[in-house]
């Protein structure tokens, strides 16, 4: 697997102008070994929890018969905070919002897009 | 069945007649009670211009599921052939399907507080709702007959699974593709329509793990919910609401996922906490 950090930086700059204040953290990691290939206030633990999580939701989805997880997931936590999560190929990248500082509809509609635009580039 | 009721959809939505037919065929022999999959083959015949089946399949889907929206909008089209499929849900009609089912809610509200319940109203535009019973009083939760389409086998008053069950086709019409509820502690599934395979059990075991997961890691808990982009253009939101955790599978063609969570889900989850 050849990642660009470069382009990972980019993806992760592009992240915090969409989001702005309400960008707590954001992490872009390979799925096999939940390593990071770069972020903002990058947290292995975190890393390691949400690759973890996706394993779940996907092993889920699978036993409960349903859809296979697409684009995303979004864990709405306690605190005003909220975690998505991007699968992209042999990648994923994972971002930590403030939701009293961005709302819902701009992560949704501007933040998540582009990210994941950029994921897909890098993961194909 | 879920599975196979997406790619049945996806058949019918991209004009592929045929193969819609025999994939709603094969949901409906794995599952003979599956209203959906019979609907599924009222709006094939309907697409085909064979009017008589469609009529006769979607009164099926009707014995089977008489809360069937989509049943009821293929009946509707049949007797109004004029209208533009396309905007079918922006007719009065359908709001006025919806408007029966909040009336149905307000009559059970009205009679529940005859009868000393403390109940809250949602509001001058929503329905009352009827709680699930509380714990202990089994011989409340205690259901008479299983609702077509879905399985209640105990553990909530049948108003509660009602009024849940109508609001979210009313607000999501056939859209709606699966709704469950679940005991959160030991995930007992609750009522579970539209998976045919006991998925409610298994998303609430997810949700208890998400949620073991972040406890772990010394993380804040799930305030509210967990929601999934999934394939064939749907979204699945799991929540928790009191005692309970919802599960809801909509189809989301147009990116409705921040509808599905600002809107929906906080109605169905007061609704499920009983307000």
């Amino acid at each position: 697997m050849a990642i660009s950090v470069k382009q990972v930086g980019e993806a992760v700059q592009g992240l915090r102008t969409d989001l702005g204040a309400g960008l707590v953290a954001c992490d872009v990691w390979a799925v096999t070994d939940a390593v990071s290939l770069g972020g903002l206030d990058s947290n292995p633990a975190a890393i390691a929890l949400f690759n973890r999580i996706a394993d779940l939701l996907s092993n889920a989805l699978e036993e409960a018969h349903f859809p296979a997880l697409n684009r995303y997931f979004m864990l709405d936590l306690e605190g005003g905070k909220m975690v998505v999560v991007v699968p992209a190929g042999v990648i994923r990248g994972g971002m930590l919002i403030d939701t009293t500082k961005t709302p819902l509809g701009m992560v949704l509609a501007v933040g998540l897009p582009h990210f994941r635009a950029a994921l897909e580039q890098l993961g194909a | 069945m879920i599975e196979l009721l997406f790619q049945a959809d996806r058949a019918l939505g991209g004009g592929a007649l045929d193969q819609a037919e025999r994939t709603y065929q094969r949901l409906a022999r794995l599952s003979p009670t599956n209203a959906m999959a019979v609907v599924g083959l009222a709006r094939v015949c309907l697409a085909r211009g064979e009017d008589q089946m469609a009529r006769a399949l979607a009164d099926r889907a009707l014995q089977l599921d008489p809360d069937s929206v989509a049943a009821k909008r293929v009946l509707m089209q049949l007797d109004r052939p004029g209208v533009p499929v396309k905007f079918e849900r922006l007719e009065a009609d359908a709001t006025l399907i919806a408007a029966e089912r909040l009336e149905a809610f307000s009559r059970r509200f009205t009679a529940s507080v005859d009868n000393g319940a403390d109940r809250t109203a949602m509001g001058a535009t929503g329905p009352p709702i009827e709680p699930p019973a509380p714990a202990g009083r089994a011989e409340e939760a205690e259901l008479t007959a299983a609702e077509p389409g879905g399985s209640r086998p105990a553990g909530m008053v049948d108003t509660g699974v009602d009024a849940l069950l109508g609001i979210a086709a009313a607000l999501l019409g056939d859209s709606l593709i699966f709704l469950g509820v679940a005991r959160s502690g030991d995930g007992e599934p609750v009522y579970d329509r539209g998976s045919g395979a006991g998925a409610m059990g298994r998303l609430a075991t997810l949700a208890e793990e998400i949620e073991g997961a972040l406890r772990d890691a010394g993380l804040p808990g799930l305030r509210r919910y967990c929601a999934v982009d999934l394939a064939g253009s749907a979204s699945l939101v799991v929540a928790r609401a009191d005692d309970n955790i919802i599960a809801l599978a909509a189809r989301t063609e147009h990116g409705e996922m921040g509808f599905l969570v600002t809107a929906v889900l906080p109605i169905l989850v007061e609704a499920l906490a009983g307000g």
